[in-house]
């Protein structure tokens, strides 16, 4: 029994003593009646009053046509109330004015409720055909926005006193939060709009003015770690802040303003701080402090870029320090490559981004000395030579594995493998071979002929005493002349043995001018070989053993010669693998231009090194010569693939 | 005082009505009227009275509100028909539209 239509009915059953004269002073007489009411409502003092006859009075003069008087009239009546609580506010002093309005506010809204109650039938039966009007629950939130909250006297007040107490709150003061709470709500309840104009915007104006002079008086302590401490302090505030009094939607724009201000705008001056910016904290290896950096820059938009970027800089110069300076280049472990992958898994969580920083940095200084590939595998060489005299098995593959990391940066990895295996061969052929090698020789095997790499057991006579000498074959063949000669100049001795100038120079060193083993006498007695120094068998060498092991006189690292040799055969060995990338590439494509030839083979063999780009010229042209390829007769930058 | 079980319905002749509270929110004019927030007469004294219903409607309205309480959560094929005798249709629609039910 539904019955939602009954607007057309003509009510004759119902009885009122005015009803039955339509006369003009029929509505004003019912009026009076809700208008009483109304005030009664306001005043809280509903009991004296009957609801069914108020809701009998307003459902009468509905019926009766009178609506949009009714509803004027209404809105009237409220709106005189709400002047008179414009007034009574105006007139309160500041401390007792945000309470006074929570306190009108929610009378106001309480006694909406009452009056809409009994005026349902209109509610349900007219409004409803009436585009224009609000309803009654919309009609008070009007009201009440125009009446009182943007009052002139009114606004500006409620907005510097929450405003204020929000900065006593940031002071450190306590205040009520349930009455800021309060206060932001109605804003809510009058709709985002009037939340965001008369709260949210100065609102978001005033942290920020607030947090970049605090930006600014942070930052004269000049302090970065503590800084940061203090920004991360705040954020968590503000967020408990948002929290606690503010629309939910407002959280990250009061995050976002806090963090421009604190963070944004100072990071490039933070990361500068001198003694505790970010440089000072990398090479104190301040991880907790680093990491608060990280996770603040990570809020902020380029904020990590920014990071990357010192972080980048720094290490590229650490590096160039070390890779320019000629002692500790030689030693792998001083660029620290794991202290590095240590601090960005610990100091900036792992994050990809920084790795890649990390490691675009290594690859870079690394690459600025050409010996890098030379030194890494020296330094190798040196650690399996001494295997494990006084260390553990544990710290050579550790130090192995951190020579090893840095084999990744290097461009020239063609380099280091000719370097490998040359010293891999040296230790094969000495016997000093370690365990490690076996893995680490796991390469194609490419052996060359090293003559003086043999050993030879020697029986001498010394003025009647006997001795075995266990020498190399460099070593044995000069001693094999003193067979037939007494006496010889180290142009004799060159010129008999064939043996290379330099490598010949460190046998008669090894010979006649190690204390112990001097099985030659030297004229002069020099430690250097001189051409015309005359060379002949000491008869008053003695030693306690019979046996009487010549060592070498060892090569710290290759001599200039030996390295442009390597170098030279580097190059060599490249020639063939440009040329099978050009083939390859052309076979593909059929037809390319230089330029896009060169960057495309320079791409390929990047993982093993960077190609020059004469060096492709050339090869390009002998390619051509060799009829694997042709340049286009009108564009001679293009070239064509025969088959 | 606080809300009792019942409340009692008075007509425009006298009659008075004690039904369940239950049974008289069926009325959505009712429910307002004893809404305690509202602090209204009627909210105190659990009693209304309606000048403008007789006591033959008001009788039938109550026996309404108990059928709708009883059918609520029947299926609409199960439900009997609540029979309204063509002399009271009139009066009986008029009322149940102010009552809002």
């Amino acid at each position: 029994m539904s019955l939602g239509r009954g607007g057309r009915l003509k009510l004759d059953m119902f009885t009122h003593p005015v009803r039955k004269n339509l006369d003009h002073s029929y509505f004003d007489t019912n009026w009076a009646l809700l208008e009483n009411a109304i005030k009664e409502i306001n005043n809280h003092n509903a009991s004296r009053l009957s609801f069914e006859q108020l809701y009998r009075t307003a459902y009468q003069l509905v019926v009766d046509k009178f609506g949009h008087r009714l509803y004027a009239a209404v809105r009237e009546a409220e709106a005189e109330y709400l002047r008179g609580v414009a007034e009574r506010l105006d007139l309160l002093p500041s401390p007792s004015f945000l309470p006074g309005l929570k306190y009108e506010w929610e009378r106001h809204m309480k006694s909406m409720g009452v009056i809409r109650a009994f005026l349902l039938y209109m509610e349900r039966m007219y409004i409803p055909n009436q585009p224009q009007l609000a309803p009654l629950n919309q009609l008070g939130l009007d009201l009440w926005r125009d009446g009182v909250v943007r009052a002139p006297r009114i606004a500006p007040r409620a907005r510097a006193l929450l405003l204020e107490a929000v900065a006593r709150d940031r002071g450190g003061e306590l205040v009520d939060a349930s009455l800021l709470k309060a206060i932001t709500s109605m804003y809510m309840d009058l709709g985002p709009v009037v939340y965001r104009d008369d709260f949210e915007t100065p609102f978001l104006e005033q942290t920020s003015l607030f947090y970049a002079a605090e930006a600014a008086s942070l930052l004269q302590a000049a302090d970065c770690p503590a800084y940061l401490a203090a920004a991360a302090r705040r954020l968590e505030e503000e967020r408990a802040r948002a929290q606690a009094y503010l629309c939910p939607a407002s959280a990250p724009r009061l995050l976002g303003a806090v963090e421009r201000a604190l963070i944004g705008d100072q990071l490039p001056a933070l990361l500068d701080l001198p003694g505790t910016g970010l440089v000072p904290m990398l090479r104190a290896r301040q991880y907790d402090d680093l990491h608060v950096l990280y996770r603040l820059a990570a809020r902020v938009p380029g904020g990590p870029v920014l990071v990357q970027e010192a972080l980048g800089a720094h290490l590229r110069e650490a590096g160039k320090a070390l890779v320019t300076d000629p002692e500790r280049a030689k030693d792998p472990l001083a660029f620290e490559r794991d202290v590095w992958e240590n601090l960005v898994d610990k100091a900036f969580a792992g994050d990809r981004q920084f790795v890649y920083t990390v490691n675009r940095a290594f690859e870079a200084f690394l690459n600025l000395n050409p010996r890098s590939p030379e030194y890494i595998s020296l330094y190798m060489d040196d650690k399996l030579r001494r295997g494990l005299k006084g260390t553990s098995e544990e710290e050579l593959e550790s130090a192995l594995d951190k020579a090893i990391l840095l084999f990744r940066f290097l461009q020239e990895k063609d380099v280091f493998e000719r370097y490998y295996k040359q010293h891999l061969a040296k230790r094969l052929l000495q016997g000093r071979i370690s365990s490690d090698d076996a893995g680490m020789a796991g390469k194609r095997s490419c052996l060359t002929w090293q003559p003086g790499m043999g050993t030879a057991e020697i029986k001498a006579n010394f003025g009647g005493k006997r001795h075995e000498l266990s020498c190399n074959t460099h070593q044995m063949v000069v001693l094999m002349l003193f067979n037939d000669s007494d006496r010889l100049t180290t142009r004799e001795i060159l010129a008999a043995t064939q043996v290379p100038d330099a490598e010949l120079r460190r046998v008669l060193q090894s010979l006649a001018c190690v204390k112990g083993k001097n099985v030659l006498r030297k004229e002069p007695m020099s430690k250097e070989i001189g051409d015309a120094d005359v060379f002949s068998v000491n008869d008053s060498f003695q030693s306690r053993l019979y046996k009487v092991k010549i060592g070498m006189v060892v090569a710290q690292r290759e001599s200039d010669e030996g390295k442009e040799e390597t170098r030279e055969r580097v190059e060599e060995d490249r020639k063939p693998q440009i040329e099978a990338a050009i083939v390859r590439i052309m076979k593909a494509r059929k037809q390319l231009s230089h330029n896009s030839i060169v960057s495309e083979v320079t791409r390929q063999l990047a993982v093993r090194f960077i190609p020059n780009q004469q060096v492709i010229k050339k090869r390009i042209e002998s390619l051509i010569e060799r009829d694997f390829m042709e340049r286009d007769a009108t564009d001679r930058t293009l070239y064509r693939y025969i088959a | 005082m606080s809300q009792s079980d019942t409340v009692k319905l008075i007509s425009a002749d006298g009659f008075e009505f004690i039904i369940s509270r239950e049974a008289a929110y069926v009325s959505n004019t009712i429910k307002s009227m004893l809404d305690e927030q509202g602090g209204f007469m009627e909210s105190e004294t659990n009693q209304i009275t309606f000048p403008g219903i007789s006591g033959a409607v008001l009788e039938r309205l109550c026996q309404y509100c108990y059928y709708k309480v009883k059918y609520l959560h029947t299926p609409s094929t199960a439900i009997p028909e609540f029979k309204v005798h063509r002399d009271m249709a009139l009066d009986l629609l008029m009322a149940a539209n102010y009552l809002d039910m």
